[in-house]
């Protein structure tokens, strides 16, 4: 009896090892990776590189999407690369009616006869995306103009519906200098002008703060972007003269203008800026590709397009340097949608982005040191639906295509490439999978 | 309950195309063969057929007139393969599922009615090739990747019948069904070809054809067991599904025989020997003359001891060696397999209870070579059955 059950426990044992042994088994891994002639399909990969007029036409360049209002930060230049001119105009709330202040009882109380005798502008800027080479210097002065912040430009104050008016001097001219001030970068991100009376009192009526003050860079060669444009005063409360009070004055609006303006471009595709360019196309691409003799040497032309055999669609530019002044000095994002009714360009809507990111990444050497540079959009998945669009019953694919800034306005540097009629305008890059059919045998 | 089990076990015959086994010379023709043997046979390295004492495979439809008891089978076969091709190698594992039979005995016709589903041809197989193609920017890699998934079984309704004490003949009709989608897939680097996608072309098959069989099994003496079997196919079709290229291909399947013999060398060892054939040279219009190896051969056998004794129990030992040709060819040459077997027999309920419960394990190392390609492999097979009144 002793000996069966030990009998009866090995057996239990060696099944029990037995069925996890084959189950181990039941993970497949069934590939092998050997070189050698194993796969019963021949198949050839080809590159096909269409120039810009073989693919597309009709480009133009749409400008004046977005305000640079819209920007986190305002451009002040001055001949900047020769040639860029900007300023940054602000206006404020009126001044503070009252404070709280601790009289010479140690009592806090609201103080309603406030006397400002002077005051500080303090402007900080990003010292990363500022081009200068050393110390400057700024001045502020107080506009003598109402202006629109949506619409004002370096010509003109306002131009709204029912309402157009001119600076009397371009670009935001002229004003009541206030103050001046060196701003040294190496000892910090701000630069502060101290305000006098006289000062502080052209911004103390609803008219005069409301008009604001315009910065400029004094020295030339130079571009800022500032960051924040900050206004106190100091004040001597009624409640206790022995002591100074300083109270921040609540920003209105502000904006930047500059000069020049450029006008839209020939032969060239522009994207960004502020107002950001837009470059606009229509795809026309070739049912049946009989050329270029490369492709042709290693299959079969003229050769049909299908969208099983395209496995790589990219669009293919050549960056070329922008007018001066307006070179990216940060990476911009490109994006490029379809345009759903050119007939209402510019301001036709536009279809979701044809791209998976953000956008294709444009660093700023690309259009500088590195200028020539081929960046490549890839627009596979949209030239499979434009190729199957003849074969699939409703589908149809727009065929205008916008190349724009993905965050528009993004800075007021744009991204320039080179145009169709250039040796090296845009291409269209594909690369096609050529492949005998999958039989059963 | 007994209904419930039948649909359940016809439910799986859709896995067992897809579940199954390994080798790259199932790249060749239409795929691995698979014997649908149970554990016993494999251990004893036999065809399969005139084995002593009642078994439920379709490769003996005759064996099955000897079952007494509504009995079904299963069997599962693992197995581990190194492949070695042309100086490099490879290390594949899986497990196939090469038979299912369900055996119903009417007592009152003298017979046992059956159904078997089996694995014909095992078509899942999967190979990568790193090649360079040449693009107008200079060499890029490529990975190309073919898929064959899928492969053909066999659903066949059958009637054993008991012709005296001696004799037993067997019929079975059935259709081969199954399916296989190959798929080829080339991968480009993404790292030298931004935003490149695979490139995929392919398409599925369904198969179908008839198939019949015909065997017997006869007792001429009582140490003496002669067993065969005819297995007939007819034409093979393969059928694209809407969206595959081309139209329906035919396979010519060969009829294959099968002769058995068992024969008591003491009241407690038997010899068991087999052999089957099949012609594949009919074939040749459909697959090509290169790619069928022409007449196959298989011979096998083994010893059978009935091992230890425990009360009305026992766990016979088997051991035994085969040598089978293969046949499609792979570089030119017919692959052949020879195999090492043993196993072991686990007799779980005593006869005189009216169950029927028992596991057959079966080890087979092996080894299979053609022109450069050579695979050595350890296979199990595990048969479980289970009977009752």
């Amino acid at each position: 009896m002793h000996m069966q059950n030990r009998v009866h426990r090995t057996a239990l044992v060696g099944l029990i090892a037995l069925v996890s042994w084959t189950i181990s088994a039941c993970q497949e891994e069934i590939v092998t990776n050997l070189e050698g002639d194993l796969i019963p399909v021949e198949a050839v990969t080809v590159e096909v590189v269409l120039p810009f007029h073989e693919f597309a036409g009709n480009l133009e360049a749409w400008g004046g999407y977005g305000r640079p209002f819209e920007l986190e930060t305002d451009v002040v230049a001055t001949a900047f690369e020769g040639n860029l001119d900007a300023r940054v105009l602000n206006s404020w709330f009126p001044y503070p009616h009252s404070a709280e202040v601790r009289d010479s009882l140690g009592l806090v109380r609201v103080d309603t006869l406030l006397t400002f005798v002077g005051g500080r502008l303090v402007a900080r800027f990003d010292t990363l995306s500022s081009i200068l080479d050393e110390s400057l210097e700024l001045s502020v002065g107080a506009l003598s103009k109402d202006w629109d912040f949506v619409s004002a430009n370096w010509g003109v104050a306002v131009d709204t519906v029912g309402e157009f008016q001119e600076w009397t001097e371009e670009g935001a001219g002229p004003v009541t200098p206030v103050a001046t001030a060196f701003w040294e970068p190496s000892q910090g991100d701000s630069v502060v002008f101290d305000l006098d009376s006289a000062g502080v009192a052209l911004w103390a009526d609803t008219t005069g703060a409301r008009m604001g003050a315009r910065l400029d860079a004094i020295t030339e060669g130079v571009r800022l972007d500032l960051v924040n444009l900050d206004l106190w005063l100091v004040t001597r409360p009624s409640v206790n003269p022995d002591t100074l009070v300083e109270l921040e004055v609540r920003n209105r609006t502000r904006t930047f203008i500059y000069h020049p303006e450029l006008a839209p471009p020939d032969d060239e595709i522009r994207v960004g800026g502020v107002p950001a360019w837009r470059s606009v196309f229509v795809i026309n691409l070739p049912e049946v590709l009989d050329g270029p003799e490369s492709l042709c040497l290693k299959v079969q032309c003229p050769l049909t397009l299908t969208p099983e055999s395209l496995i790589s669609a990219s669009l293919v530019l050549t960056t070329r340097t922008p007018p001066a002044g307006f070179l990216p000095t940060d990476s911009l994002f490109m994006d490029v949608r379809p345009v759903l009714e050119p007939s209402r360009l510019p301001k036709s809507p536009l279809g979701s982005s044809l791209l998976v990111t953000l956008g294709a990444l444009l660093p700023p050497a690309k259009f500088g040191e590195e200028v020539g540079s081929e960046i490549e959009v890839q627009l596979g998945p949209y030239v499979q639906n434009l190729i199957s669009e003849s074969s699939i019953p409703g589908l149809d694919v727009p065929r205008t295509l916008a190349l724009l800034s993905s965050f528009e306005p993004s800075s007021l540097s744009f991204a320039s490439f080179e145009g169709p009629d250039s040796p090296s305008g845009p291409e269209l890059r594909l690369v096609l999978t050529l492949a005998e059919d999958v039989l059963i045998r | 309950m007994k209904r419930a089990l039948f649909l359940a076990l016809l439910g799986l015959t859709s896995v067992f195309s897809s579940v199954s086994g390994q080798s790259l010379l199932g790249s060749q023709g239409l795929g691995m063969p698979v014997d649908p043997m149970d554990a016993r046979a494999r251990a004893l390295g036999t065809v399969g057929v005139g084995l002593f004492g009642p078994s439920l495979t379709p490769v003996d439809i005759a064996a099955a007139a000897r079952i007494y008891l509504p009995t079904a089978q299963i069997t599962l076969q693992p197995q581990w393969v190194d492949v070695s091709f042309a100086d490099q190698s490879a290390t594949t594992q899986g497990t196939r599922f090469p038979q299912l039979g369900l055996a119903y005995p009417v007592p009152s016709l003298n017979g046992t009615a059956v159904l078997h589903i089996s694995s014909f041809f095992d078509q899942r197989w999967e190979v990568q090739q790193a090649s360079t193609q040449d693009l107008d920017g200079g060499p890029v890699s490529v990975t190309d990747v073919f898929k064959s998934d899928g492969g053909i079984s066999t659903v066949r309704f059958g009637w054993a019948h008991r012709l005296g004490d001696d004799l037993s003949i067997g019929v079975g009709v059935g259709s081969r069904v199954g399916s296989v989608t190959r798929r080829f897939t080339r991968l480009v680097n993404t790292e030298e070809v931004l935003g490149v996608a695979p490139f995929g072309i392919g398409g599925t098959w369904q198969y179908s054809g008839l198939t019949a069989a015909l065997g017997f099994q006869w007792d001429p003496i009582r140490a003496l067991r002669l067993g065969g079997t005819v297995d007939w196919s007819g034409e093979l079709k393969a059928d694209p599904e809407t969206g595959t290229e081309g139209g329906s291909v035919r396979f010519e399947i060969p009829t294959e025989f099968r002769l058995g013999a068992s024969g008591i060398l003491t009241p407690r060892l038997a010899l068991l020997v087999g052999m089957s054939f099949s012609d594949w040279k009919a074939s040749n219009e459909f697959l090509g003359s290169e790619a069928v190896a022409g007449s196959v051969w298989s011979f096998g056998g083994g010893l059978e001891w009935a091992g230890p004794q425990m009360g009305a129990r026992n766990f016979p030992i088997r051991i035994g060696a085969r040598k089978s040709n293969l046949p499609f060819t792979f570089e030119g040459e017919n692959p052949t397999e020879n195999v090492l077997t043993g196993g072991i027999g686990l007799n779980l309920v005593p006869p005189q209870t009216g169950l029927v419960g028992a596991i057959d394990v079966a080890f087979e190392k092996g080894s299979r070579d053609a022109g450069s390609l050579s695979e050595s492999f350890w296979r199990a097979s595990l048969t479980f059955r289970v009977g009752s009144f």
